[in-house]
């Protein structure tokens, strides 16, 4: 995979060649640049890559025209980012729902998930609050709330505790591993964090684009 | 469904999100519709008022003619009032007018005057009305009496007061020499400073008479059915034998006017073509700021899985939401001030007055109240941003998620 920086074209990645299974915990680990984020947006279809396929469920991703793309990672494809990036002028609920909305769920499903999602994030009393009217962490949990939202096969989580304090990464990620272990969630993510790695089932060093190590704990 | 009722919901609180941008953005729409309105109000009602007080209460839309006699308007070319009697059967004609119109020299005392004697048939309604309307001093004309009617200005000129006597010298039928002597009963106003300087009203009987053309006329003024007269010229034209009459109408008989309005019309426009400008760059410029700053935001919805399609729909929404309360907003604080000037016209004074009446026209500028000016400028400002959104939907189109999240 290649992408061009300036004049210059830039090898982003190069052979790589990942499995991840259902249910698995992984991360992602390298230095910065190192290829992390575009492992990470060709595997969400938000980049495609020059070479090579990206296979979930049996559908090749790199194949789907952009609105069936779309509605793939609508389905099947749950991201958390680094800064949150929650629609900020809706409610922690109305930002978890809105998936399901785009996904034409009845409203009594919706509700109930929604508070299920909450309630999992411990948010329960912030449901009518705003983005601004919350903490980077309670924010970030809506987020991890509303990838959930639509049932998707696995999550993609770009740095998910890069802006937050050790308490509210600490708090993240126990709820992700909740997630993981109760729901059966798979979740990808890359870190720099060692606490976030020493939670990891699996991780994937990757350096210069390339993966150096992939290892089971 | 359901999706649409969050899509709105998306649009409007995002209308809240910026407040300062928000009002500027709806400010200037209620700017562009309270101006356009006013100004196209104001031109359409100077236009409106020229044409009724000249078109309308003197000259008529619609005129018949013995062919030839508006390039020479002798007594000469007059015709017989029997041969125009079919029209009366014509559906789209409401009234015909057969009037005289010749010319005379009036003296009083030591004072002579070239004016325009105009003989109306006093028992119809519809001159009856527009006379009386005009008449400022004294009565209308009677059905025996030699009494005139005179313009105000001609009264002002000549010094002349009602009761005194005017006598007129002309040339009447092939040849002949017309005079006599006429009782002022009255006084006109007929809203044309020119027309009231050389205007003597008699009774078409007395006219008749005086110009020795009994049972003829110079002109025949139609009345049409409804406001179209178009429709009616051209159902007259049809029936009449063109090698005798000619039909014309108020563009022809006045083409100066029709000028002098078609180059108003267009400075107008030209001068609404810059307020258009001007609102097309301001909302551009609000358009471009908000298409940049939602550029992150908008390749996030993309990435978690909305399509493009709805993205668009909210920002047309939101464009949507803000036009329709611009221009309802425009709406409401425009249509008071176009009626009050409507019933209370602006009064032209001092040098702009003189010029104007220089051309014939009362120096007044009442406001339209024609609906169709607030629709169409509402329109046209309701388009405008709807065009300038298009480049956000552009944007949309085009948006990739992964260089939208890392701008």
């Amino acid at each position: 995979m290649t992408y061009q920086s300036g004049d210059i074209k830039v090898q982003a990645l190069q052979n790589i060649d990942l499995t991840i299974n259902p249910c698995e915990f992984t991360a992602i680990v390298g230095p910065s640049g190192s290829g992390k984020t575009t492992l990470l947006n060709i595997i969400g279809g938000l980049d495609s890559p020059t070479k090579g396929s990206v296979k979930i469920n049996d559908t090749d991703i790199t194949q789907l025209p952009e609105n069936e793309l779309i509605d793939f990672r609508l389905h099947h494809i749950g991201f958390i980012f680094q800064s949150y990036n929650l629609i900020p002028v809706l409610t922690a609920k109305e930002n978890v729902e809105f998936l399901m909305l785009l996904q034409n769920r009845e409203e009594e499903f919706r509700n109930e998930r929604t508070l299920k999602l909450l309630k999992a994030v411990g948010l329960e009393d912030q449901i009518h609050k705003r983005p601004n009217e919350m903490s980077g962490g309670q924010q970030q949990r809506v987020a991890v709330a509303r990838a959930l939202a639509s049932k998707p096969s696995f999550i993609l989580a770009d740095e998910p505790t890069a802006n937050l304090d050790s308490k509210s990464s600490e708090n993240l990620l126990s709820i992700m591993q909740k997630l993981n272990k109760n729901e059966k969630t798979t979740f990808i993510f890359s870190t720099h964090d060692q606490r976030v790695i020493d939670k990891a089932n699996r991780i994937v060093t990757i350096e210069d684009g390339k993966i150096i190590s992939d290892t089971s704990q | 469904m359901l999706f649409n009722y969050m899509e709105f919901k998306l649009a409007w609180r995002n209308i809240f999100r910026n407040k300062r941008r928000s009002i500027i953005t709806i400010s200037s729409i209620i700017f562009a519709v309270i101006f356009s309105v006013t100004m196209r109000s104001l031109q359409h009602g100077a236009y409106d008022n020229m044409l009724k007080n000249i078109v309308g209460n003197y000259l008529g839309y619609v005129q018949i003619h013995y062919k030839g006699f508006w390039k020479e308007k002798t007594i000469d070319n007059s015709y017989y009032i029997e041969d125009l009697d079919s029209l009366n059967n014509d559906p789209t004609v409401a009234y015909i007018n057969h009037r005289i119109e010749g010319f005379a020299l009036a003296s009083h005392e030591k004072e002579s005057k070239p004016v325009v004697i105009l003989g109306i048939n006093q028992t119809a309604k519809s001159e009856q009305t527009q006379i009386k309307n005009s008449l400022i001093n004294g009565s209308f004309l009677s059905n025996e009496s030699n009494g005139i009617l005179i313009g105000k200005g001609l009264q002002k000129i000549m010094n002349i007061t009602i009761g005194d006597s005017l006598i007129f010298l002309s040339q009447g039928f092939q040849g002949s020499i017309a005079s006599g002597i006429y009782l002022v009963i009255g006084i006109v106003d007929l809203k044309t400073p020119d027309l009231n300087k050389r205007t003597v009203i008699m009774s078409l009987d007395n006219a008749q008479d005086f110009f020795g053309i009994y049972h003829m006329a110079t002109s025949a003024v139609i009345g049409p059915k409804n406001e179209k007269w178009e429709k009616t010229e051209k159902s007259i034209l049809n029936q009449l034998d063109s090698s005798k009459f000619e039909v014309m109408n108020w563009q022809q008989m006045l083409p100066e006017l029709k000028q002098l309005i078609d180059v108003d019309r267009a400075g107008g426009t030209f001068v609404l073509i810059i307020l258009y400008s001007i609102l097309t760059f301001s909302l551009f410029g609000t358009v471009l700021m908000l298409a940049e700053e939602r550029n992150f935001e908008f390749g996030v919805l993309v990435a978690i899985g909305m399509r493009k399609s709805i993205i668009t729909r909210i920002s047309l929404y939101e464009t949507l939401i803000m036009s329709v309360a611009g221009v309802i907003l425009g709406l409401i604080c425009v249509i008071p001030v176009v009626t009050y000037f409507h019933f209370f016209p602006i009064n032209l004074s001092g040098q702009m007055q003189e010029v104007v009446e220089q051309f014939g026209f009362e120096a007044i500028i009442p406001t339209s109240l024609d609906p169709w000016i607030s629709l169409t400028q509402a329109l046209i400002v309701f388009a405008i941003t709807l065009v300038v959104n298009l480049y956000t939907l552009i944007k949309i189109k085009n948006i990739q998620p992964t260089k939208a999240m890392r701008a």
